[in-house]
This record gives structure tokens, C-alpha cells and sequence, in this order.
């Protein structure tokens, strides 16, 4: 009898770790040699710009601006409220996301914001514009004078504190 | 067999009966663990190919400028098990990329790092792709990484048509 319960035993314990050897584990992918290889048809070209501006936006308090002894007036007054600030090198604002189309077929875009949690708790809301749209085919224009859009995004409210991170953004590309 | 030994090896054989079951579920009734994209540039694309050099792109400061160039139309060998595509992170963009291949919520082929000015054409079929011949809608999900290999604050994601056989 003991002699049976030993062999069961064995057998099942040798069956369970050789069928776990061929488990395809958390964290491991397997991975083979590639061979094939995509063939160019004659089908469109996508080719896209998407430049993002830092995303670092500013919040202003309100201000008469800076007195002026000799004229008895003030300048450069602010408004208060958020500020987008624009970068010299590229023109584009911070709260900007340009989508350029250099494809020989028109393509549609569509701009979606996941705020972060510091965002979703404050009384800050936030509006996309221009956040879905077409953007024609580049077909008959140079590569600087590509079609392009410009999608922002623009916070509403006062800031939640001082410093915080604002979301992530994803674009959707798609054809037309 | 003794009084004594009969609780032992009861319990033995049960212990034994339950590892059998844990294999059984392994093997048969488990969901393969999803890939996740990496929260940090991994190394190179060992499929990359280099591209031409081309003039940068303007970037503003603390933000990122991309082209993403590509077909919508991917193959997938299952006898060779790779993907066929063409994706390319031109020279002229100034991140790296990750990209990922999905169908139907599952990730079945990645990339590893395309700088600048590497393109790919074909990718491994990730073993955890379960799939039978078809058409199917997927997409490409694109990840953006600066040059300290961080992860942009925008990504992409375009839909394109997936040819299995």
C-alpha cells in the first residue's frame, strides 16, 4: 500500500512540474528569429507631424501692473487667470498640440486629456478646443506649407496649488 | 501501515492532488499576463534599420516634436510568427519611440527602443498572441520618450487593418 501512495505521488508531483515548465510566465514573452518582411503597395503614405508645447502652464493674480511715477499710471497690467506661455523656437503656446499632415491622403485627428488625480479633486476644470477635426491632404502643397491644426488645452478656475501635474494627453490618428 | 503514518500521508496525497489542480489552472484556465508599456526607454529594437539624416524639427523647450510615418495595413505570419509592418521614427523627430501592436485590447507585438532615425518592418509575435487567421482592426500605440528616456506626456494610438494567415 505504501509502496502504491509513493508511486502516486511521485507521478503527480513529476506531472505538475513539467506541465508548470511550459506555462508562459508573468513578464516573459517568447520571443523568434523574424524573417518576414512588409512589401510597399500602392496604397497612401501616412506621414505626421505632432509637436507639443511643455504643458507647464502659469497662473496669474491679479495686477494693477507697474506704477509710473512720471505719468501717473500704471502698465503691463495683468489679468488674473491662467497663462500659456509661447515658445520662441517653435511659436507654439504651452497648452498647444500641432498636427502637421504630410501624407498623400487626407487623416482626421482627436485629442483626448486624462487630468490627474490633483486636477480631478480641485475645483479646476479644463476644456479641450479644437480637440477633433480633419487635416486635408498634402498632396499639392510644399513641406513648410503642409496642413496643419492646433488643438489646446485650457484650464478653467483657480490653480489647485502651487505646483501640480496637469494629465496626459493621447492623439488619435485615423483615415479618412 | 501504522495508525500514525495514515494522517501523513493523507495529507500528503492531498497536497499533492491540489498542486496537480494549480498546474491544470496554469496551463489551461489562466489569462496570459497583460505587456505593459515600459515607464522607461528599454534598449534598442533589435529589428530597427537606420534611416537618412534629415534636419531637425523644431521642439519647444519642455515639450516634443515628432513625425510618425507608416501604413495602416499589418501582417501577421502565425507560421512565422512575426508581424509585417512599416513604422518609422524619422531622423527629423527629436524623441524616441516604443511602439506597440494591439488587437482587441491585446498588445501582440512591441518594439524595443526607435530613436531617431530608425524605421522597423517586421516585429516578433509576442508568445502570449493567441490568434487564428482573419482581417481584424487593431491599432499601432505609440509611446514618446525624451532624451533622459522618460515617458512624454502624450502618446498615439492609430487604427489599422491586420491581415493574420
Amino acid at each position: 500500500m505504501k509502496k502504491l501512495i509513493a508511486i502516486l505521488l511521485s507521478l503527480t508531483f513529476v506531472l505538475s512540474v513539467s506541465v508548470c515548465a511550459g506555462t508562459i510566465m508573468p513578464g516573459y514573452s517568447e520571443q523568434k528569429t523574424v524573417t518576414a518582411t512588409y512589401r510597399a503597395t500602392d496604397a497612401p503614405v501616412y506621414s505626421v507631424d505632432i509637436t507639443w508645447g511643455s504643458m507647464v502652464f502659469v497662473y496669474a493674480k491679479k495686477s494693477a501692473g507697474l506704477w509710473d511715477p512720471e505719468t501717473h499710471t500704471y502698465s503691463n497690467a495683468v489679468t488674473e487667470g491662467w497663462q500659456y506661455p509661447v515658445d520662441s523656437t517653435s511659436g507654439l503656446a504651452a497648452n498647444e498640440i500641432k498636427i502637421t499632415n504630410h501624407s498623400n491622403a487626407e487623416i482626421g485627428y482627436t485629442v483626448t486629456f486624462a487630468p490627474s488625480s490633483t486636477l480631478t479633486r480641485s475645483d479646476t476644470s479644463y476644456t479641450l478646443e479644437k480637440d477633433t477635426d480633419t487635416i486635408a491632404t498634402a498632396v499639392g502643397t510644399s513641406i513648410d506649407n503642409a496642413p496643419y491644426k492646433i488643438a489646446r488645452l485650457v484650464l478653467n478656475g483657480e490653480t489647485p496649488s502651487e505646483s501640480f501635474d496637469v494629465g496626459t494627453l493621447n492623439v488619435t490618428i485615423s483615415t479618412q | 501501515m501504522d495508525k500514525r503514518s495514515k494522517p501523513l500521508i493523507l495529507i500528503l496525497v492531498l497536497i499533492a492532488f491540489i498542486s496537480a489542480l494549480i498546474a491544470f489552472w496554469a496551463v489551461f484556465l489562466r489569462d496570459p499576463a497583460p505587456v505593459l508599456p515600459p515607464d522607461e526607454l528599454p534598449s534598442l529594437e533589435t529589428n530597427a534599420i537606420p534611416t537618412e539624416e534629415e534636419e531637425k524639427m523644431d521642439q519647444p523647450e519642455g515639450g516634443g516634436s515628432v513625425n510618425i510615418t507608416y501604413s495602416d495595413q499589418v501582417t501577421i505570419s502565425l507560421a512565422d510568427q512575426t508581424v509585417g509592418l512599416y513604422f518609422s521614427n524619422p531622423s527629423r523627430s527629436n524623441q524616441s519611440m516604443v511602439l506597440e501592436v494591439i488587437i482587441q485590447g491585446v498588445t501582440v507585438a512591441q518594439s524595443g527602443a526607435l530613436p531617431p532615425g530608425y524605421l522597423v518592418e517586421t516585429l516578433p509575435l509576442l508568445g502570449t498572441a493567441k490568434l487564428s487567421a482573419g482581417t481584424y482592426e487593431g491599432k499601432f500605440h505609440v509611446l514618446f520618450y525624451d532624451n533622459a528616456g522618460g515617458k512624454a506626456i502624450l502618446d498615439t494610438e492609430i487604427p489599422v487593418t491586420i491581415t493574420v494567415t
